[in-house]
C-alpha cells in the first residue's frame, strides 16, 4: 500500500465549507468481547462542525464506539464513513482523525512544540514550515510561551491544550475526545469546557466527545447520544433529551427525575390522558412515539416542574402527599414529599414568597400537561 | 503527569538507624577486605607474590606489559561481551514485544522458558554448548562463546524491557498512529525513547554477565579464544605471577571509577531534575 494514501494534505483550509464531505456516518456497529456484547447496533451521523457527545455510564460502549471510529478496535459488523468514503478498512494513521486522550498522552521526551509538530513531521512537512505552524497553533490555544518546555513541566489544563493543538494541526476531519476532562478538578473542568467549546467554534472542527459526566455533556454538546449497554437510547439536543427523555434510563441518567407508573387512557400522539396509581387522572406530553390506550407506561416529571398547590388551585396533574422535609440549597429549596409510596423530589427557587410547608403536613403537588413526559421507549 | 504530584518534592526519608549500620559493617568488611591486599601486593619489586611486599616496585606492571596475552584476552573478552550483548538485546527485546502481545495464559509459559538460563547451573549449559559446538565446529571461536553468553544475557534484557513495556502508556502509541505514524515511526518516536533506559541497563547487565563468565568460556576455549577470566584462572593455576595482581588492581580501579562516574552523573541528573521542578512550580504560580 502506498505509504501516503489516505493522508490528506495537512492544513488545507477547509473551514467554512460545509458540503457534507466531512460528515461522519456510523452504521450498525456491533462488537463482541469474548462472550460480552459491548455494542449491539450503534448508528448515528455526525454532521460537519457538530459537537456530538456520547454520554453513558462505564460499560455502555461509548469508548468502544470511539475506538472503532479511530481505528483501534475492529467491529464485528458495521461501517464508518467520512463523507461517502468508508474508512473502516483504513489503518488509524490513514484516517485523518485527531484524538485527545484522558491522560493527554503527550510524548514525554519531546518538547511541547515538537509534540504539536508530530503530525506534520509524519506528513513530511519541511522543518521550517512545521515549526511555524506549530507555534501558530500553540498561540491559538494560548500556550505560545511554553513551546520549548517539556510536557511534564505544564499543568494538567495546559497539557490538555497541547494535546488539543497536536490533534488540530493535522486539520482532522473530526476530533475525537476520550473523556478529555476526566483528570481535571471541578473548577478547572468548567473553565476548560468553555475554552474547548470556543476553540471548536473558532476552528469549525467536528467533535465527537465521550464522557460519563452529564454536566459536561449538557454544557458543550450540540447534540448528545445517551448510551446504555451497547445501544444508543436517545440522540437529540441536550435540552430535548432533558425535557423529553424517551426512556426511564435517560430520564434518570440526565438530571433528576420523578418517575410515576401510569396507565394510558388515550393518546393523540402529542398528549396523553393518564391514570396515576392513586386513581387520580392527569394529562401529560408525548413525543417521538405512539402509545395505545390501556398500556402501562412511566411518566417523568423534573423536580423543578412540580409546584405546591394551594387551596383552590388546580393543575392538569395533581397528587396528594405528606411532606417529609425541605432542604435549603442556597438558591433553591429541595423538598421531599411522600406520595404514592415513593419519595417525590420538588425543587423550588428560594423566592421570598415561597414558604416551605412544615414537615408532616399534607400537601398537594401539581404540574401542567407540558411538564410531565410520557416515556415511550419502554414499558 | 498529573498536576500536583509530589514527585521530586522532598520526601521524608526513613532515618538510617545506627545499629543497622553496625550490623552491616562486618558483612561489608568481609566482602571488601579480601580484595584490598591485592593492591599493595601488585606493587612488588620481586618475583614472589607476598603481603606486604618486602620490596616495593613496578615489576608486576612491567611483566604485565611484556606478556601480550593479557591484552589479547581483554580484547577478546570485550569482543565476546559486545557480540553477546548485541545478540541478547535483539532477541530479548523482540521476545518482550512478542510476549506483550500474547493472551495472558500463554505469556506465562513462554516467559518461564525465556527465564530458564537464570535457574540452570552454568556448568550444565557449558557442557551442553561444548558438545553442540564440537559438532558444528564452534568451539574455540568468538561466535561460539558469544552465543552461549547471549543465552545467559537474554533473561536480564528480557525482564528489564518487559517491565518498561508494561509501564508504557498505550495511548502514546495510539496518539502517534492517529497522527500518521507507521510501524517504524511508532518504534522510533514512542517505543525507543520509552525503552531506552531499560535497553541500557539490560545491556549493562548482559555485558557484565558475559565479561565475568568463566565456566562456558573455559569449556569452549581454544587457541586464540581465551577470555580474560579464563586467562586469569589458568595463569593462577600455573604459577602465581605478580602480573595477576597488577591486572586485578587495574580492573578494580576501572570498576571503582565506573561506579564513581555513574553516581556523579546520576547525582547531577537528580540536581537538574530538582532545578527544573523549581522552574515548573514557578511557571504554575504565574
Amino acid at each position: 500500500m502506498n505509504r501516503d494514501d489516505g493522508i490528506v494534505a495537512a492544513g488545507a483550509p477547509t473551514q467554512g465549507k460545509r458540503d457534507g464531505t466531512r460528515d461522519i456516518m456510523v452504521a450498525g456497529l456491533a462488537k463482541l468481547y469474548g462472550a460480552v456484547r459491548v455494542l449491539h447496533d450503534v448508528s448515528f451521523t455526525m454532521r460537519d462542525g457538530e459537537f456530538l457527545t456520547l454520554l453513558g455510564p462505564s460499560g455502555s460502549g461509548k469508548t468502544t464506539t470511539l475506538g472503532i471510529i479511530a481505528g483501534f478496535v475492529s467491529p464485528d459488523r458495521g461501517d464508518v464513513k467520512v463523507g461517502n468514503r468508508s474508512i473502516i478498512d483504513l489503518q488509524p494513521r490513514h484516517r485523518n482523525l485527531g484524538i485527545v486522550f484522558q491522560n493527554y498522552a503527550l510524548f514525554p521526551h519531546l518538547s511541547v512544540c515538537a509534540n504539536v509538530e508530530f503530525g506534520l513531521r509524519m506528513r513530511k512537512v519541511p522543518h521550517a514550515e512545521r515549526k511555524r505552524r506549530a507555534r501558530r497553533m500553540l498561540e491559538r490555544v494560548g500556550l505560545g510561551e511554553f513551546a520549548d518546555r517539556a510536557p511534564g513541566q505544564l499543568s494538567g489544563g495546559q497539557q490538555q491544550r497541547v494535546a488539543l493543538a497536536r490533534a488540530l494541526i493535522i486539520d482532522p476531519d473530526a476530533l475525537l475526545l476520550d473523556e478529555p476532562l476526566g483528570a481535571l478538578d471541578r473548577r478547572l473542568r468548567q473553565q476548560v469546557e468553555i475554552e474547548l467549546k470556543s476553540i471548536q467554534r473558532e476552528t469549525g472542527v467536528s467533535v465527537l466527545h465521550v464522557t460519563h459526566d452529564q454536566e459536561e455533556a449538557m454544557v458543550m454538546s450540540d447534540r448528545l447520544a445517551v448510551m446504555r449497554a451497547g445501544r444508543i437510547e436517545q440522540i437529540d439536543t441536550p435540552i430535548n433529551v432533558y425535557k423529553y427523555p424517551s426512556t426511564r434510563f435517560v430520564a434518570d441518567f440526565l438530571g433528576e427525575a420523578n418517575l410515576f407508573d401510569v396507565e394510558v387512557r388515550e393518546s393523540d400522539g402529542r398528549h396523553a390522558a393518564v391514570l396515576y396509581e392513586d386513581g387520580s387522572r392527569g394529562s401529560v406530553h408525548v413525543s417521538g412515539g405512539s402509545v395505545v390506550a390501556g398500556a402501562r407506561r412511566v411518566v417523568c416529571v423534573r423536580p423543578e416542574r412540580i409546584h405546591f398547590n394551594g387551596a383552590g388551585e388546580t393543575a392538569a396533574n395533581s397528587v396528594e402527599g405528606t411532606l417529609v422535609d425541605c432542604l435549603h440549597l442556597g438558591s433553591s429549596v429541595r423538598c421531599i414529599v411522600r406520595a404514592m409510596d415513593r419519595n417525590v423530589i420538588v425543587t423550588r427557587p428560594d423566592h421570598a414568597d415561597f414558604a416551605a410547608p412544615e414537615p408532616g403536613t399534607r400537601v398537594r403537588l401539581g404540574w401542567g400537561s407540558v411538564d410531565g413526559q410520557l416515556l415511550v421507549g419502554e414499558s | 503527569m498529573a498536576p500536583g504530584t509530589s514527585r521530586g518534592v522532598e520526601r521524608a526519608r526513613p532515618r538510617t538507624m545506627p545499629w543497622t549500620l553496625l550490623l552491616a559493617m562486618p558483612a561489608l568488611l568481609l566482602l571488601v577486605l579480601p580484595i584490598l591486599p591485592i593492591v599493595p601486593m601488585s606493587f612488588t619489586a620481586g618475583h614472589v607474590v607476598e603481603f606486604p611486599p618486602s620490596k616495593w616496585g613496578l615489576f608486576a606492571y612491567r611483566e604485565l606489559l611484556s606478556d601480550p596475552g593479557w591484552g589479547y584476552a581483554i580484547a577478546f573478552s570485550l569482543k565476546v561481551a559486545g557480540l553477546a550483548v548485541l545478540m541478547s538485546v535483539v532477541s530479548a527485546a523482540l521476545a518482550a514485544f512478542g510476549v506483550a502481545g500474547l493472551p495472558i495464559r500463554s505469556d506465562g509459559l513462554i516467559t518461564a522458558i525465556i527465564l530458564v538460563p537464570l535457574a540452570m547451573p552454568v556448568v550444565v549449559l557449558a557442557l551442553g554448548t561444548f558438545q553442540l559446538f564440537i559438532q558444528i565446529r564452534l568451539t574455540g571461536t568468538l561466535v561460539g562463546i558469544a552465543v552461549a553468553h547471549a543465552v545467559l544475557g537474554v533473561p536480564y534484557v528480557f525482564l528489564t524491557v518487559r517491565a518498561a513495556l508494561s509501564r508504557l502508556d498505550m495511548a502514546l502509541v495510539r496518539s502517534a498512529m492517529s497522527l500518521g505514524a507507521g510501524t517504524w515511526s511508532v518504534l522510533r518516536w514512542v517505543y525507543l525513547p520509552a525503552l531506552r533506559p531499560a535497553l541500557v541497563s539490560g545491556s549493562l547487565l548482559a555485558f557484565v554477565v558475559s565479561f565475568d563468565e568463566v565456566v562456558i568460556a573455559l569449556f569452549n576455549a581454544g587457541p586464540g579464544a581465551i577470555t580474560f577470566p579464563v586467562k586469569l584462572f589458568t595463569d593462577v593455576q600455573q604459577d602465581l605471577s605478580p602480573a595477576i595482581m597488577a591486572v586485578s588492581t587495574l580492573l578494580l580501579t576501572a570498576a571503582v571509577l565506573a561506579v564513581v562516574v555513574g553516581m556523579t552523573v546520576s547525582g547531577a541528573r537528580r540536581t537538574i531534575d530538582r532545578l527544573t521542578l523549581r522552574d515548573r512550580i514557578g511557571g504554575d504560580s504565574r
